[in-house]
This record gives C-alpha cells, sequence and structure tokens, in this order.
C-alpha cells in the first residue's frame, strides 16, 4: 500500500497539488487536503471548471461541494461502489486510495509524453533563449565602467553577455606567416628557410600591427587553408582521379591547358580587332606582353599625350618631326592673331592632305606589297616544280646512259644480268624466310602484351571505381558521424533535463519489486495450499481406517454377541465408543468452523475499525449541530425579519 | 637600370655584419608582406638614417624585381655590383624565403589597381524573436559586414542583413562563380 | 481582467469606448467593415466611400467612422500579432461587451483573413537591409606593373542592396582575390548550415 500511495502522492505534486514535504501516505491526508486535491486533480482533468479549491467554511457549503466533487468523479466513469458527499467529508482510508487511483489514472498524459519523445533542437533552443532572456532581464543595471570592455561575466549560472555596443571593433584579418612542414620527415626544407623560421619569424601575436588582430587573422588564414584544401579535394575527386595522372602531372597539366587557351583567345581576338597587317605582331602571347610593356615604359619616359598621338608617333615618327619643326618655326615669326589662325589652319589643311595623301600612298604600297609576295611565292612554286623536273630528268638520263654504255657486249651484259637478277631473288626468298622467322615470335609476343595490357587497363579501371567507392562511402561514413555526434550532444541535453523530471526509472523499479514481491507471496500461498491438501487427505484416510476398522470390529464382536452374554456388554459399550467419538470429533470440526468465523470476524472489526467511524460520527454529530446551530441562526433572522 | 644607385648603396650595405643584414632583409620582406611601417631602430645602430633610407629603398627594389620580374641569381649578383659576394648572396637567399608571400602581397595589389576591394568581412547569425508587427516571429537572419576599401584608400563599411531565401540565392550565385574561379586556378596546393 | 488578444494586458480604454459604437451598427455591417479594415491593414487602400455608405444607416457621425475604423485596426492587428485563434477572440469581445452576433461575424472575416495579415506582417517586420541581387565577373590577370606574371583569376562582385522598402537599391561593387572569395564563400556556406540548423 505505501507504494501506491507513494506514486499517488508524486503524481499528486506533479500536477501542481501543494503536499507538505513529509507527507508519504494517504493516511496522513486530512478532510481539507483530499478536497484541494480533488479539486486539482478535476481540474487538470476536466480543464476549466468552477470549483473553490479549498473547503468553505459554511456547513452547506461543504455539502453542496462534496456533493458536487462526487457528481464529477462520477461522470467521469468511477465505478467504485456508492459515492456521495460523505466520501470526502467523512473519509475512510481504502475508499479515498481508491478514488485516488481512478483520478491519477484519468489525468491528461501529453505532459509526459512530451517528456518521452526527443525534442526537436528548435524547441531546445528556444527554451534556452527564453530562460537566458529571462535571467538577464531580472538582472540589476550596471554601469558601463564596471564591465570589462563591454562584457558583463557572471557566476551563478556561469556566464557572460555583451551589454551595450562599448568596444567593439571591426573583423579584419591579415596574412599570418607560420613555419611550414617543420614536422614532417618527407619534405626537406632548404637551409635559409629553416634558419629564418628558427631565428627571424616573429611569433604570430607579433606579426599583425594591433594585437586585437591576431585572432581574427589567425582565423582567417586557417579558413583559407580549409577552404582551398576542400576544393582542390573536389576538384581532384571528380577530375584528377579519372585523368590517372599524379597531383603535380594534373596541375601541370592544368596549367599548360589554361595557357594555351588564353593564348588562343588573345590571338583571335587581335585579329579580330587590327585587321590582318598586325597578324605577324600577335603570332605569340609573349610577344604581346613584351610589346605591352614597351608601350607602358615608353609612357613611363615621355610626358602625356593621347594614345592616338603615341602611335602615329611611332609610325610616322620622321613626319611628326617635320612638323614639329615648322610648327616651332611658325611660333617664332610672332605674327598677329589673324594670321596666325590663317597660317595654322592652312598648315592644318595642308598636314591634313598630306596625311590623306600619305595614308592613301601607303595603302597603295600595301598593295603592291601583297601584289609582290603573292608574285614572289607564284614564283617560288614554280622555281620549285622546276627544279623537281630537273631532278627526275637527271635520273632518266644516267639510266639511259647506263643502258646505251651496256649496249656493246649485249650477250655477256645480258647473262651478268640475269645472275644479278637470279641472285637477288635468291637473297629475297632468303630475307623473306628470315622475316617469317623472326615474326612469328615477335606477333606472338605483341599479342601477348596487348593482352597484359588490356587485363591491366581493366584493373586499373575498377581500382579506380573501387577508389571512388571508398571515397564516397568515407564521405557518407564522416557525414553518418557528424550526425550521430549531434543526435548523441541532443540527447545528452535531452537526458540531463529528463533526470529531473519523473524518474521513470524509480517507477519502474518498484514496479519490479512489486511484481516480485507478488511472486514471492503466491509462493507461499501455493506451499500453504500443499500443506492443506495434504492434511486434508491424511484426514481423509484415517476417517476410511476408522470405518473399515470399526465396521470389522463390529461384526466379529456382533457374531460373537449372539453366542456370548459379556460380548453384547462389550458390543454395546463399542457401540457407546463410537458414538462418542464420533461426537467428538464433530465438537472438534465444530471448533474448526468457530475459530475461522472469529477470525473473519475480527478481520472485519478490524476494517470496521480502520473507517474512523467513531471520529467520523464525532464529526456528523458536530456538523450536525453546527447545521442546527446555522438553522436556528436563520430561522432567528427570518423571524427577526 | 638602377644599377648606378645600387653601386652607391654597395658601400653602405658593407657596413653590416651577415647576420645584421639578414636580419634586415627579414624586417623589411615582413614589413613589406604586411604593408606596415618599418621602425628604423633596429638600423640605426648600424647606419645613419639617410643610410638607411637608402638600404630599404634598396633591399625593396631587389625584392621587387626577384619576384616582380623573376630576376635568377646570378643577375642580383651581377646587379649588386661591388659588394661582398657573401652578403650577396644573404640577400638573395632572404628573398627566396619571402618569396610566396610576397608574390601573394603584389598579386593582393594587382587586384586593388582601380578598383574597391574587399579588405575584410564578417557575419553574425541573428534569430528575431520578434517585431512589433508579430508577437512570435522566429526569423533567421544573417548580417553579414563587408569592409570595402575604395581606391582613395577609405574603407567603407556595407552592412548586408539576408534572409534564408536570399543567402541561397547569394551562395547559389557565388557557387556557380567559384566554378570558374576553380578553373582557372593553376596553383592550389 | 487580462485579454489574450492585448498580449495578456488589459484593453485599452478607447477601445472600450469604441466597442459601444460599433454594437451599433448591424452585425452584416459590421463584418463588411471588418474586411475593409483587413484590406487596409494588408496595404490596398480603404474605400472610403463604401465605408459611408455601410455605416450611413446607423447615423454614424464622421469621428464615429474613424473611431470605429481605428477599434477595428487595433483589434484584427493586435489579435494577428499574439496569434489568438478566433474563437477566442470571440469570447473576449463578448467579455468587453460587443453583442454575440457582432462578435461572431467580425471573428469570421478575422479567421479568413488571418493567414494573409501574419504573412504579410511577417514580411513587412523591420529588415535593416535586404539583396536584391547580385552579379559576379571573373577576370583572369595576365600581368601588372608589380608583377610581370600574375596568372591568377580575380572576382568582381557587384550586390545591389535594399536599405528599406522604398528606396532604390544601392549598388556596391568590390573586386576579391581568389583566396579571399574562397573563404567568402566557405563561411557563407558555414553560416548557412548554422541557419539550416536553426529551423529544424
Amino acid at each position: 500500500m505505501e507504494e501506491v500511495d507513494r506514486i499517488i502522492v508524486h503524481s499528486l505534486r506533479s500536477i501542481g497539488c501543494d503536499l507538505e514535504d513529509d507527507v508519504q501516505s494517504l493516511r496522513q491526508f486530512t478532510t481539507e487536503v483530499i478536497v484541494s486535491t480533488v479539486v486539482r486533480c478535476l481540474k487538470v482533468i476536466l480543464g476549466d471548471i468552477d470549483l473553490p479549491s479549498s473547503l468553505p467554511p459554511g456547513m452547506s457549503a461543504r455539502f453542496r461541494l462534496g456533493a458536487s466533487l462526487a457528481n464529477h468523479v462520477q461522470d467521469l466513469g468511477y465505478k467504485g461502489g456508492d459515492l456521495g458527499y460523505q466520501t470526502f467529508l467523512y473519509s475512510n482510508e481504502t475508499e479515498i486510495r481508491k478514488i485516488f487511483m481512478f483520478l491519477v489514472e484519468k489525468l491528461p498524459k501529453d505532459t509526459s509524453q512530451t517528456a518521452d519523445e526527443p525534442m526537436g533542437s528548435s524547441v531546445l533552443l528556444h527554451r534556452a533563449i527564453s530562460t537566458e532572456l529571462g535571467y538577464q532581464l531580472s538582472l540589476a543595471w550596471l554601469p558601463p565602467y564596471l564591465k570589462d570592455k563591454g562584457v558583463r561575466t557572471r557566476t551563478r549560472p556561469p556566464g557572460w553577455q555583451r551589454e551595450g555596443a562599448f568596444c567593439l571593433h571591426h573583423f579584419r584579418g591579415r596574412h599570418i606567416s607560420t613555419p611550414r612542414s617543420v614536422g614532417s620527415l618527407t619534405v626537406k626544407i632548404p637551409k635559409e628557410l629553416r634558419s629564418y623560421y628558427t631565428n627571424h619569424l616573429p611569433y604570430v601575436t607579433n606579426q599583425t600591427s594591433l594585437h586585437r588582430d591576431t585572432a581574427p587573422s589567425v582565423m582567417e588564414t586557417n579558413v583559407l587553408e580549409v577552404a582551398s584544401h576542400q576544393e582542390w579535394e573536389n576538384e581532384w575527386n571528380q577530375l584528377g582521379l579519372a585523368s590517372r595522372l599524379t597531383q603535380q602531372e594534373f596541375k601541370r597539366r592544368k596549367h599548360e591547358r589554361l595557357m594555351k587557351m588564353v593564348k588562343e583567345r588573345l590571338q583571335q581576338d587581335s585579329q579580330h580587332q587590327n585587321g590582318p597587317d598586325s597578324r605577324a605582331a600577335a603570332s605569340d602571347l609573349q610577344q604581346i606582353l613584351s610589346n605591352i610593356e614597351a608601350q607602358s615604359k615608353n609612357t613611363g619616359l615621355r610626358s602625356k599625350g593621347s594614345r592616338f598621338a603615341h602611335t602615329e608617333k611611332l609610325q610616322y615618327a620622321a613626319d611628326e618631326d617635320k612638323a614639329m619643326t615648322q610648327v616651332g618655326a611658325n611660333v617664332a615669326t610672332k605674327d598677329t592673331e589673324e594670321e596666325q589662325e590663317k597660317k595654322r589652319q592652312e598648315e592644318q589643311e595642308r598636314l591634313r592632305s598630306e596625311l590623306a595623301n600619305i595614308t592613301s600612298d601607303l595603302e597603295k604600297l600595301e598593295l603592291e606589297v601583297r601584289k609582290f609576295t603573292a608574285g614572289r611565292q607564284k614564283m617560288e612554286e614554280i622555281i620549285a616544280s622546276e627544279t623537281k623536273a630537273i631532278v627526275e630528268k637527271k635520273d632518266t638520263f644516267s639510266v639511259k646512259k647506263r643502258t646505251l654504255d651496256l649496249l656493246p657486249q649485249a650477250e655477256d651484259n645480258i647473262a651478268k644480268l640475269q645472275a644479278i637478277v637470279d641472285a637477288s631473288r635468291q637473297r629475297l626468298a632468303n630475307l623473306a624466310k628470315q622475316w617469317e622467322a623472326h615474326r612469328d615470335p615477335l606477333l606472338e609476343q605483341y599479342r601477348q602484351l596487348g593482352d597484359l595490357n588490356s587485363k591491366r587497363e581493366s584493373e586499373a579501371q575498377k581500382k579506380l571505381e573501387e577508389i571512388k567507392q571508398f571515397r564516397e562511402r568515407m564521405k557518407e561514413t564522416a557525414d553518418d558521424t557528424r550526425r550521430k555526434d549531434e543526435l548523441y550532444k541532443q540527447l545528452i541535453s535531452e537526458y540531463e533535463r529528463m533526470t529531473k523530471d519523473v524518474n521513470r526509472s524509480a517507477y519502474t523499479r518498484k514496479i519490479m519489486e512489486i511484481v516480485a514481491n507478488i511472486k514471492k507471496q503466491k509462493q507461499e500461498i501455493d506451499k500453504i495450499l500443499v500443506d492443506t491438501k495434504s492434511v486434508q487427505k491424511e484426514i481423509n484416510l484415517l476417517t476410511g481406517k476408522l470405518d473399515r476398522t470399526f465396521a470389522v470390529t463390529d461384526e466379529l464382536i456382533f457374531r460373537d454377541a449372539k453366542r456370548d452374554e459379556s460380548v453384547k456388554k462389550a458390543y454395546r459399550l463399542l457401540a457407546a465408543l463410537h458414538e462418542n467419538f464420533e461426537q467428538l470429533i464433530q465438537t472438534v470440526q465444530d471448533t474448526g468452523v468457530v475459530m475461522r468465523e472469529i477470525k473473519d470476524l475480527e478481520e472485519q472489526i478490524e476494517t470496521e475499525s480502520n473507517k474512523k467511524i467513531l471520529s467520523n460520527l464525532e464529526k456528523i454529530s458536530a456538523d450536525l449541530q453546527q447545521m442546527k446551530k446555522e438553522n436556528s441562526g436563520l430561522l432567528a433572522k427570518v423571524k427577526g425579519k | 637600370m638602377a644599377t648606378d644607385k645600387w653601386e652607391a648603396a654597395a658601400t653602405v650595405l658593407s657596413k653590416a655584419s651577415a647576420t645584421d643584414l639578414e636580419t634586415v632583409c627579414h624586417l623589411v620582406a615582413d614589413s613589406l608582406c604586411a604593408d606596415s611601417v618599418l621602425s628604423p631602430d633596429k638600423g640605426l645602430s648600424i647606419w645613419s638614417l639617410e643610410d638607411w633610407w637608402t638600404v630599404r629603398t634598396v633591399l625593396t627594389e631587389v625584392m621587387r624585381m626577384v619576384v616582380g620580374r623573376g630576376w635568377s641569381k646570378e643577375k642580383v649578383i651581377k646587379e649588386l655590383g661591388s659588394l661582398n659576394d657573401s652578403l650577396k648572396e644573404i640577400i638573395y637567399d632572404s628573398v627566396l624565403v619571402h618569396q610566396q608571400l610576397l608574390r601573394h602581397k603584389f598579386i593582393e595589389d594587382a587586384t586593388a589597381v582601380s578598383h574597391a576591394v574587399l579588405a575584410d568581412f564578417d557575419w553574425k547569425l541573428k534569430l528575431a524573436m520578434a517585431s512589433d508587427k508579430l508577437a512570435s516571429l522566429q526569423e533567421p537572419l544573417l548580417q553579414v559586414d563587408l569592409d570595402v576599401r575604395e581606391v582613395s584608400g577609405e574603407h567603407k563599411s556595407v552592412f548586408l542583413e539576408l534572409d534564408q531565401s536570399e543567402l541561397t540565392k547569394l551562395i547559389t550565385s557565388l557557387e556557380m562563380c567559384s566554378k570558374s574561379v576553380q578553373q582557372l586556378t593553376t596553383n592550389a596546393t | 481582467m487580462r485579454f489574450r488578444f492585448c498580449g495578456d494586458l488589459d484593453c485599452p480604454d478607447w477601445v472600450l469606448a469604441e466597442i459601444n459604437i460599433l454594437s451599433k451598427i448591424t452585425s452584416v455591417k459590421i463584418k463588411l467593415l471588418a474586411v475593409q479594415v483587413l484590406k487596409d491593414l494588408l496595404g490596398e487602400d480603404l474605400d472610403y466611400e463604401k465605408v459611408q455608405k455601410l455605416t450611413s444607416d446607423a447615423k454614424f457621425e464622421t469621428g464615429d467612422i474613424k473611431a470605429s475604423i481605428a477599434a477595428l485596426t487595433f483589434i484584427l492587428s493586435s489579435a494577428a500579432k499574439y496569434d489568438v485563434d478566433a474563437e477566442t477572440l470571440s469570447n473576449e469581445l463578448q467579455q468587453l461587451g460587443l453583442p454575440r452576433e457582432h462578435s461572431t461575424s467580425v471573428c469570421r472575416s478575422y479567421s479568413d483573413g488571418l493567414g494573409h495579415l501574419q504573412e504579410h506582417f511577417r514580411r513587412t517586420s523591420l529588415r535593416v537591409s535586404g539583396l536584391d541581387s547580385v552579379q559576379w565577373r571573373v577576370d583572369y590577370v595576365l600581368s601588372s606593373s608589380e608583377l610581370q606574371n600574375v596568372n591568377e583569376p580575380s572576382v568582381q562582385i557587384k550586390l545591389d542592396i535594399k536599405q528599406s522598402d522604398s528606396a532604390e537599391p544601392e549598388p556596391v561593387a568590390f573586386t576579391l582575390t581568389a583566396d579571399k572569395f574562397r573563404v567568402l564563400l566557405h563561411e557563407l556556406k558555414q553560416a548557412q548550415s548554422a541557419m539550416e540548423n536553426l529551423q529544424k
């Protein structure tokens, strides 16, 4: 019963009933506590009901409250015997326990359910934010000079917060240099670099001009490394692995490809813009670069001047110089303004026409140059074809000459030639045989190598696939681990929150204990039952034996009794004996029954006395007195009116 | 082209011992990388202030030439003229140590020619709990502070507040950009 | 008394006074009036002629019309702000003295417009700035005055930033080295994942 009481008290406390700390069982509940807790339970179960949470002073009001409580509980579906105002006002322990057990079961489960489900992190976050805000709001104001750089630290709960926008500064990251690959044995560090690291490299904290920039700089440098490493990893996974090159080679190839692309683009563009005459100049990227450089140097040396003037200068340096001297001469003569103007205009006209002439001349010249170039090419082709013809003709001439030389001794020469031809034929056959002999093994080898190669190729492909798979799996595993870590963290935080809530483990332990107790009790009951059964059996056995013995004796003595008088007497005595013993047994049995009845009655007395009838009766009579008093008071009031 | 000046600096440079010269070289390189003002304290024990300026200018120029124009060791040794050979080697070696960082710095400078540059940025994730319009808003917002350095050298702060859709838009756009950057990057180490 | 639609605070006195005026017109008219006020709250223009017509048979003066619109605006916007359901609002309005038919008809229009209203409020909540559009360009730098062979990409980004709802987007343009760009994108991705974690 104590277990049940403890559970009931715990759940009553959890719904917010105001119970004293030392209350452990329902026996300690007074009428007032009972009423207030029942009202609280009903409010939680039904939501909005209009009941006073404490016992009213007036007797009639109390009566009404008790009756309405009984009604509500019955409406909920309570079926444990008759329920009335007296159940609450004049309580007895067992009934109250039954009612509370019923009510506790009816309590809404949602609060416990939310505690069971894993809560979303956003819910946790919002709760944390609201507690933090609530805490910060409850703090007293602190003047700024008491805070260290606008940060206020506190001990309970441990933490800090920034108050106001004081001492804030920008995030400034500078490049930070740190010793690289000092720990690894594979990379060889040049001597001078090592000496720089040991002797001259300033500490990271001294590398920034402002100390507060140190942390941002370190962070930025680190992020840059992480980011570029990730990027490279990505690229390598996507493109690099498939290309089957080493990392360095892959980078080199990419660089070359890129340079080629840039070069081609530049060439195309320059052809597009500048026309054919600068094609030769644009043939090489490096040349362009050097051109640009040269130009920039020129502009650096000379004073200002538009680009147009500049190119003009390059192309028509001589003309311009001439013009310059002319202009200089004009300035020297110091004419009137109009004349000067006129002269200038004339000069301009002249220069313009000259320029036009020169340009047209130039164009003409260019055309001619082109024509000449074309002509020269044609001539060159002709020369080449002629040279070829000459060579051919020389060949035919030499062959013919030799034939002519051979003509005088035709027969001999024919025979000689025949011999030579035969020898040649034989040699050819020989060579063919030799070739065949060499060719076969070579072919065989070639085929073998081809097979081997394709096998290797497929193996490499397979391994590549495997590597890809492994990388993917690595990534997946890493993701998984991260996810699980997060879940674990969340669960841990939830668990920490849970422990102060309803402790399930205590419940389950208690339940397990109760079950074990019941099992033990059941075993004992079984043992007693077996005992009882064996005693019963023995009794039955004995009675049977007795009956049989009596019957045998009875028959024996009865047979003799006909003949002998004394035996007759013995028979009578036997009968009397038997009867007496029967009576004795009967009495013993009756005693047993009575004993059992006594025990029952004692138990009944116990339960009745538990019901506090006496005290309740006293209470009832006191209440009755009070009611009578109230009634008489009311009557007096009525009469007084 | 600057050989005369360098020739003149040779006598000044010779005043320093080998270890001092090495230290000074590293100091000049560090200050060049970090764009910071170099304090003359270290040099004044060896040189007069005027000489110190010469030393600084010459060393800076050597660094610009070696890293920027790709001068070889022989070329440097030739250009430095009558300076003691061991000192020349020290100068060249210390420039080599800083080559990567100097190159990085020059690239940054090249990027900053004629454009506003993103000098730094910072971000903060905020959860807007409520507003005057809604009692429970619960909207995550990302504040990005961009510190943009104008061509004139002035710093301009740009505050940018992004909600989730805007951030996604920005990132998808920059992802495309990242792809082409990746294609054009050749020496990712 | 505390009311949920006032954010668990007492109802302002002026609203209490205007409720009396609101109960003078019929429940059908008050529903139509509430629809008009909702429209106004959602940013459309209030049709004053229609409002005049709606309130004409109750013999409202101009002051009364103004008062009733103000009261309805307060009730509807405040209820939407504190996310009160229509039934509770109806109960609370009845407690404030608005007749039953009136409050149910007001609440019917309220429950129709609640979603839109909250969405509108969410959209128009204070924002310091926002992103309108992004433009970028990748340059390949071949050479510079300092460095003969650069051969590095550089990124140009232009962001159009809305400072507030009314003003034109303000363009901000800047250049980044490839390294800085990597860091920027990486950090933005980190921020995005943090943001997604918040929404779980």
